[in-house]
Formats: structure tokens, sequence, C-alpha cells
């Protein structure tokens, strides 16, 4: 019985029964739920798949293998970590939101169809969104709507996909979508538009601002779970959908680079580990896109590592935020007195998705350059290259520098919650634990492999040369005040283009067409009134065709006519 | 003190590299140097041009508050 449950059910479920709990013990049955569902997911490991006729179409809404497992896996460890950090919440609707939100990516990466998927896709964007408006201002209310809009547009685009890949193909499978070439360009409609759903939430260039506009305005909790889900969801859905489709690497590769830069201009710490976020899924996007067994297994890997190191740094920045009221980087500073354990485990994180030899950022990324370098993908390699250090810039030294040390902002506070610690403390231990031994991460990845990351020491060597050197340049940079110093502002972004220009043009219209209706109303009216006296000046009571003529007056013409004719007459 | 600590570990991982080798598989990786170098600048480059966006895309942080 307990076999045939769906992965996910037991938290959504769950979720909708913790009002029924006593409210001081809601936060503690939101951290329960999660483990009773990792507990019953393992031993669900042997279940391959569960077919449902339902409405004339064959569904799958639980299939079970090696992608799935590693996904869901993670999933629930990233949801009890998050869960612990958040045990100090209160706030009932944000404790089953987000198990909502978990319940519903746990259950996706499970769907074997895609019209499962699709529901399940659908119930994390409404249910995550509540994490954003959880902290009740208006710019978090704003940030939440935008962010909705473009989740269900994301959605409308899946599910409009997937009944034109119906329509093609008779089957709602969600195996391949890709043909064998890997191209886009003989792909069908339908597969476009699934393949744009799934570039929406995985943040492609261009259609990634919602990510940095959302996650910012998040709860200190909410924003730990936001880090983990949605977007990995995407990456598992590409990894399923579209593994080996060329222009992936592209994609992947723009993505690597174009968010360093905005990350090194960001006041907002917690936008910085956005833009942050949005170059990790770059390397995970470009090892799908090469599509090798090494290289699934790299993005696999770096998506598994990623959701760990990503969340531990959103979560010492969150409890940077609980203890000070504030995340902007001018503000902070000198922080390491305060919140010496904060600290250790923020550098950890860093460290780790620097990729620093022994963290488990490294075992990851390693795997997926090795694949570049086996197919001799050598532009991608360079790019990827530059983008490390661009790591190491924002992640590695800006987030921990700017909060913990550099100018001492003055600001003394408490250390960091117990149960803050213990869910830092944890992701921290198994950050360094998957760094020095990976075999067992790497015996969960979709496809064998015998990769050794520590076999070369002159790779360990080499990548501590380019971290150090690219930490040299950083001290360099700042001992000669090149850096820029971090001052209160924002940076533009594309979301400038719907808060800002499309506002701009929508009002430019409006007013374009007011002046034109204008305009119009006023030459109508002036036309009216010139036909109007016209017409009064012909036909009006004193027009000349409407004025009486009195008798005597015809008379006396009657009389000069006549007195003309007779005069002619004689003449 | 933390500078000089950074400088002295560049300069043992720069004497590393040259008693064990990487494993090179494209050719510039095996100059040595090359990775030292090539962290050094990138991130130089990185900040330099972040800079410069600054200049372009920065704002008031009320901008959209209108």
């Amino acid at each position: 019985m307990m076999n045939s449950l769906p992965p996910g059910i037991i938290i959504l479920v769950g979720a909708l029964a913790l009002p029924l709990l006593p409210r001081a013990l809601r936060a503690v049955g939101a951290l329960a739920l999660p483990i009773i569902s990792l507990a019953h997911l393992i031993f669900l490991s042997d279940v391959v798949s569960l077919e449902v006729e339902f409405a004339g179409l064959s569904l799958i809404p639980v299939r079970v293998d090696r992608l799935s497992l590693i996904f869901g896996y993670i999933f629930h460890i990233a949801a009890i970590l998050a869960a612990l950090y958040a045990l100090h919440v209160r706030n009932t609707v944000e404790h089953l939101t987000a198990m909502l939100y978990v319940g519903s990516a746990i259950g996706a990466v499970f769907a074997g169809d895609l019209v499962t998927l699709f529901v399940y896709w659908e119930i994390t964007a409404l249910s995550s969104v509540f994490l954003i408006f959880a902290s009740r201002t208006e710019r978090s209310y704003r940030a939440g709507i935008r962010y909705l809009i473009i989740q269900v547009g994301s959605g409308v685009l899946l599910l409009s996909g997937i009944l034109m890949h119906y329509q093609d193909v008779g089957s709602l499978a969600f195996g391949q979508l890709i043909g064998a070439a890997g191209s886009l360009s003989e792909a069908s409609l339908g597969v476009w538009l699934i393949f744009l759903a799934f570039g929406i939430k995985c943040a492609f260039p261009f259609l990634h601002n919602w990510l940095q506009d959302a996650y910012p305005q998040a709860t200190v909790t909410g924003a730990v779970f936001l880090s983990a889900f949605t977007t990995k969801l995407a990456i598992y859905a590409l990894a399923r959908g579209f593994p080996g489709t060329d222009v992936l690497i592209g994609i992947g590769v723009v993505m690597t680079l174009f968010p360093i830069f905005f990350a090194v201009i960001e006041n907002d710490l917690r936008k910085v580990l956005c833009y942050s976020l949005n170059n990790q899924l770059g390397f995970m996007v470009v090892g799908i896109g090469i599509g090798s067994q090494m290289a699934l297994n790299g993005a696999v890997a770096h998506a598994f590592v990623h959701i760990l190191y990503k969340g531990l740094l959103f979560m010492s920045m969150g409890a940077v935020l609980y203890r000070t009221g504030t995340i902007r980087a001018s503000d902070l500073g000198g922080l390491y007195r305060s919140m010496p354990w904060t600290t250790a485990f923020c550098i950890v994180g860093a460290m780790s998705i620097s990729a620093f030899p022994l963290f488990s950022g490294f075992v990851a990324k390693s795997l997926t350059m090795s694949a570049v370098v086996e197919g001799y993908y050598v532009w991608t390699f360079v790019g990827l290259l530059i983008a490390s250090a661009g790591v190491m810039e924002h992640s590695g030294i800006k987030i921990p520098y700017f909060a913990f040390f550099g100018q001492d902002s003055g600001i003394r506070c408490k250390e960091a919650p117990l149960h803050m610690c213990l869910a830092m403390g944890a992701t921290a231990i198994l950050c360094i634990t998957i760094g020095w031994v990976p075999g067992p991460l790497y015996a969960l990845l979709p496809y064998p492999t015998a990769y050794e990351p520590y076999a070369d020491l002159g790779h360990s060597i080499t990548q501590l040369q380019l971290l150090l050197f690219a930490a040299l340049a950083f001290a360099v940079l700042v001992r000669t005040g090149l850096y820029p110093p971090e001052k209160a502002s924002i940076t533009l972004d594309t979301d400038w283009l719907y808060r800002r220009l499309a506002p701009r043009w929508v009002q430019g219209i409006l007013r374009t067409l007011r002046k034109i209706s204008q305009g119009g109303t006023g030459a109508s009216r002036q036309t009216g009134r010139y036909l109007m006296r016209w017409i009064l000046h012909h036909y009006g009571a004193e027009g000349t065709l409407a004025r009486a003529w009195p008798t005597g007056s015809m008379v006396l013409w009657v009389a000069i006519l006549l007195g003309t004719s007779l005069i002619l007459y004689y003449l | 003190m933390i500078f000089k600590a950074l400088v002295s570990a560049c300069v043992v991982l720069v004497i590393l590299e040259i008693i064990f080798h990487r494993h090179a598989s494209f050719p510039w990786e095996s100059w040595p140097g090359f990775y030292a170098l090539w962290g050094f600048v990138s991130l130089f480059a990185i900040v330099v041009l972040g800079k410069r966006l600054g200049r372009g895309i920065k704002r008031d942080e009320d901008y959209y508050d209108e």
C-alpha cells in the first residue's frame, strides 16, 4: 500500500493538514514531512513505474529511474535542511505553501508523463509565490505578481506545447523530446514551446530576470526554499527531454558569463547570489547540451551539490538579514565579530561554489569540464574558465568579504539562532564530506562513472592557482582602490523592459491615441459646426430659402415683371 | 598580513606546479603559470568591465517606486 503512493504526495497532503496542528507545532510538522517522505522514497526505489488510464489517456504519474531518484533525494535533503532553518517561523501560510512547493517539485521529477508534469509544474509556481508575498511589503507584492505572471506564462507555454506534441506523436510520455541529432531546428512547434517553457524556468539569457527580481524579495527562509527547487526542476526537465541539444551549449556558456558582470556591481547580497545561481545553471545547461554520459553526470552532480552550497549561502545571508535587518553590502561589513559561526559556514559555501579542491563544487564541476575537454569544445572551455574566475569573484570573495569582513559597519548583533546554525552546519558538513568522499555521490549519478577527481594532482594544483591568483587580483584591486565601492543602488536588467520601457510605451501609445481621438473630436466638431452653419444659412429660420415672402412684395415683383415685359413689347 | 600570506601561497602553488605537472588536454594548459595568469587576468578584467557596465545601469534604489 505504502509503495503505491507517489513520491511527494505525503508532503502535499501533509502540508494541507498542517493548520490542524497546534500553532507551536506547525514548524516541527513541516520539518517532519520531508523526513517521512524521504523514508518512503527509500523503500519505493524498486518500483519502476505506475500507469493509469484517465479520460482515455494513458498517464504515468510515477516513474522511478536513476535520473528522477537523484533529484528526488536531493530535493528531500534540501527540504529537510530548509525546514530546519525555518523552525522559528510562526506564519502558517509560509509553512504550508513551502511544503506544497516542495511536494510538487518532488512529484514533478517523478512524473512519467507530460500532463502530470504540467500539473506539478503549475503547483510549484502557485505555491512558491506565497514565499515572496510573505515578506508583506509593497515591493515584494509587486515582485511576486511579476514572478507569478512569468511562471504561469511558462506553464501556459508548456501546456500548449504538450497539446501540440500530443497531436503530432499521439503519446504523452515524458522522455527524450529532442531528436537523436540534437537539433532544435528539426523539432516540431510543440517541442519548441516545451523547450521555451523549460527555458523560462531555467532562467535562459533574456528569460532570466524573474529570478533576480523575485528571489531577493522573498522572506529570509523563503529564499532558501526558492533557491533549491524551481530552477533545478527545470534542469531536471531539460536533462530528461533535451539531452544533447547542441544549442544548449551556447545558451549555457552565455548564462555562465553575463551574470558575473552584474554580480560585481550589485549591492543586494541576496541578489548577488541570484546572479550567481544563474551562472551556476549555465554550467549545468552546458553539460546537458553536450549530452554525453559524462556530461550529463556532470550536470546532475552539479545540480546536486549546487542545491547544497547555494542553500548554505542563502541561509548565511538570510541569517545576516534576520539579525541585522539589512542585506545591502553598502551597510554591512565586519560581522565576523558578531556572527563567527555564520561566517565560517558562509566561507564553506563560498569555497564549495568556487570549486576549491576538497569541496563539493570541485568534484562536480570537474566532471563537466572533463566532458567539455573530451568533446574538444575549445571555446566552451575558455568561456567556462572565465566564468570560474567570475564565480570566485562574486560568490567566493564578494559575499563573505562585504558581509563579514571589509570595512567595519559598526553593527553588533547576536549570532544566528541555534536552529539556523544547525541547518547551516549540517549543510556545510555535507559540502565538505562530498568534497572529500565523492564516491557515494558518483554512485547515485544516472550513468556509471569511474571518474577520480583527485587522480591528477596537477589538476588540483592548477585549480588552486586559478582561484588564489583571482583572489590576489581582488586584493590588488581593493588595495589600489580600483574595486568599485558599494553604494546604495540598484542595477537595471531586462526587467527594465517590462517595468519601465513597456509601461512607458503603453503610456505613450495611450497618450497618442488620446490625442488622436481628441484631435478627431475637435476636427469633427469643427466640420459639424461649419455644416450646421451652412444648413442654417440656407434652411434655417432666418435662412435664405426659408424666409417668408410677404404677398405684397410678390405682387410688387409680378407688377415689375409685367411692367418690364410691357415696356419690352412696345420697344 | 593576509595579503602577504596570499602572495606566499601563490608562489608556493607556482613552484608546486613545476613539480607536479597537470595532465594537459589543450596545449596551452602545459604552459607554466597559465592557470595562475588566467585567474588573475580574468578577475581583473571582470571587475573593470563590471565597473564600466555599472556606470550605465546603476540607478537610485527607489528608481521603480514612482
